[in-house]
């Protein structure tokens, strides 16, 4: 079977992230040696720079592992795994009714948040998951409309390329478009220091990069917590879910492992994703 | 400036998966439970009943959630690689069956509805109403909630009319809410504030206590699943599901039909 074939057939190409300093053309020369083993991971973008900390700490003390992730979709990586192409994919939701099987092992490994933010004086406590959406179109200009008092919004949020505005686009905008007004910063430290100096603003951060100098908004009556994170209540949540086919290759069954140990969590816990075991 | 990394407090997980109608509810069992507990997290997610199932025997969740029995295909699959499990009831929830407000039917009976569903009355008149073709809604065979109508309404039919609309339950009342033809199931917890006319069947409604009494009759469990062999820290947490002063009150808050009795 040609793996990499089967990837180029799924449109999944480009090398994203590699770990131990091993780069795409080394995977197949790793492929010769018999004594190295290898593993090749693809799945969502905003998650595989998760894998790629995971993979890191993994290579540290295995050095005869060559590991690359490639950065694409859940979609495109579960099709790949299923039909052999790589032995790992990584999702950033749940299998759906159509993909569920009897064959995969599907392991939840971690929980990932966004908050969307405004200043900690905002008399605007709760936003409706659809009203958030709308103010981030543009269709809702002014925080009379939301509970507010009557004064124009002024948003913030990332350039493109970001994670977190990919994110934001795939569980917030839900098709919508995000609104030209918005004032796209640098870095989640930019959109945080500018909400934070400004009465009328609001702005979308990851949980992982959120500051105290911001209030997060609940949505829909959910307070953004480590427990309505944990149990799926907060809206604007995300999940990481490491997929084997069947029982798995063994450096994948060893790496998955490795993701739900004690020193995996404390990797994913480290960069400010949710443990989940 | 700081970041507010969740200070996490729990040294021990106990991961929940299955059932998006049993998550609901274990929802705010779990937020108290890890409130009085908070050396335990407990995170907790959908997917289906199927998925409980799978989840649960193949070792990757430490309880499952499902709601009704498991289908055929997952039987047989835990028949072939004897597989088991454990199951515990926690509450009964029923299937409610709904049409667009403007509909004129209030009560059907189980044969009424079974001959609706399969196809084998199309319109409206045959009940005595003004006439209009029926448009069946109805779920993934995967769904737990599915399960139960086989069982309880479709009895020897194979499956639903080939013009039925396969969907989620909670895509069903968002379709129904926009088709006055249309006739559909779901759980009741879907249905709170919901501009959908619930029907009576064989005359009665969907309500706790006719639920509880068996008159109601399309019902179904509502289960946590466990290896044969549970860990203290599973147990603990199923234990406190079942107490009739703690998991058990807050299901009977929440309008559902707790399976102990105080």
């Amino acid at each position: 079977m040609n793996r990499r074939r089967v990837l180029k057939i799924l449109g999944i190409t480009g090398v994203g992230l590699t770990a131990a300093g091993v780069v795409a053309k080394n995977y197949w020369d790793g492929l010769q040696a018999n004594l190295r083993s290898n593993l090749l991971i693809s799945g969502s973008a905003p998650m595989a720079s998760y894998i790629k900390k995971i993979a890191d700490a993994y290579t540290l003390k295995r050095k005869n592992i060559d590991i690359v992730v490639e950065k694409g979709h859940s979609s495109g990586a579960f099709l790949a795994l299923n039909r052999g192409g790589i032995d790992l994919a990584v999702m950033d939701r749940n299998l759906n009714p159509e993909e569920f099987n009897l064959i995969d092992h599907n392991y939840l490994t971690g929980i990932d948040g966004l908050g969307i933010v405004v200043h900690p004086e905002s008399p605007v406590t709760n936003i409706s998951l659809s009203n958030a959406r709308k103010i981030f179109e543009g269709i809702i200009t002014n925080w009379k409309d939301v509970g507010g008092p009557d004064a124009t919004i002024r948003m913030f949020g990332r350039m493109e390329g970001s994670t977190t505005r990919d994110s934001i686009e795939d569980i917030l905008m839900d098709g919508g478009v995000l609104s030209r007004k918005i004032k796209e910063l640098k870095s989640s430290g930019d959109v945080s220091k500018a909400v934070a100096a400004d009465i009328n603003a609001i702005g979308y951060v990851s949980v992982r990069t959120m500051q105290d100098i911001t209030r997060a908004l609940s949505i829909n009556g959910v307070e953004l917590n480590e427990k309505n994170l944990l149990i799926n209540r907060y809206p604007l949540y995300r999940a990481m879910f490491l997929v084997i086919k069947g029982d798995g290759t063994d450096s994948a069954k060893k790496f998955i492992d490795f993701s739900l140990s004690e020193q995996g969590q404390k990797v994913l816990a480290d960069t400010g994703m949710l443990r989940v075991r | 400036m700081s970041s507010i990394h969740f200070p996490s407090t729990a040294t021990n997980y106990v991961q929940l998966r299955g059932s998006d109608t049993v998550l609901s509810l274990i929802q705010p069992i779990a937020y108290q439970y890890m409130t009085e507990f908070p050396k335990l997290a407990l995170p907790a997610i959908g997917g289906g009943t199927g998925s409980g199932y799978k989840c649960v025997m193949d070792g990757t969740t430490d309880i499952g959630m499902a709601s009704g029995g498991m289908n055929y295909d997952i039987r047989k699959w835990a028949e072939k690689k004897n597989l088991k499990f454990k199951a515990t009831e926690i509450a009964f929830d029923a299937l409610a069956v709904f049409v667009h407000p403007s509909n004129q039917a209030t009560n059907l009976s189980l044969e009424d509805l079974k001959e609706i569903v399969t196809g084998t009355a199309t319109d409206w008149q045959e009940f005595g109403l003004p006439p209009g073709p029926i448009q069946v809604y109805s779920q993934n065979p995967n769904r737990g909630s599915y399960e139960a109508w086989r069982n309880i309404v479709l009895q020897d039919k194979l499956s639903v009319t080939l013009n039925a609309k396969v969907m989620d339950g909670l895509d069903i009342v968002s379709e129904i809410i926009d088709d006055p033809r249309g006739i559909g199931f779901s759980s009741p917890l879907n249905l709170t504030n919901q501009p959908v006319k619930i029907l009576h069947i064989n005359d009665f409604l969907p309500t706790p206590d006719n639920i509880q009494a068996g008159k109601y009759p399309i019902r179904r469990s509502l289960s946590l699943l466990t290896s044969p062999k549970v860990k203290p820290a599973v147990q603990n947490f199923i234990d406190y599901c079942t107490d009739p002063k703690k998991g058990q009150y807050i299901i009977k808050t929440l309008g559902l039909v707790p399976a102990y009795a105080e």
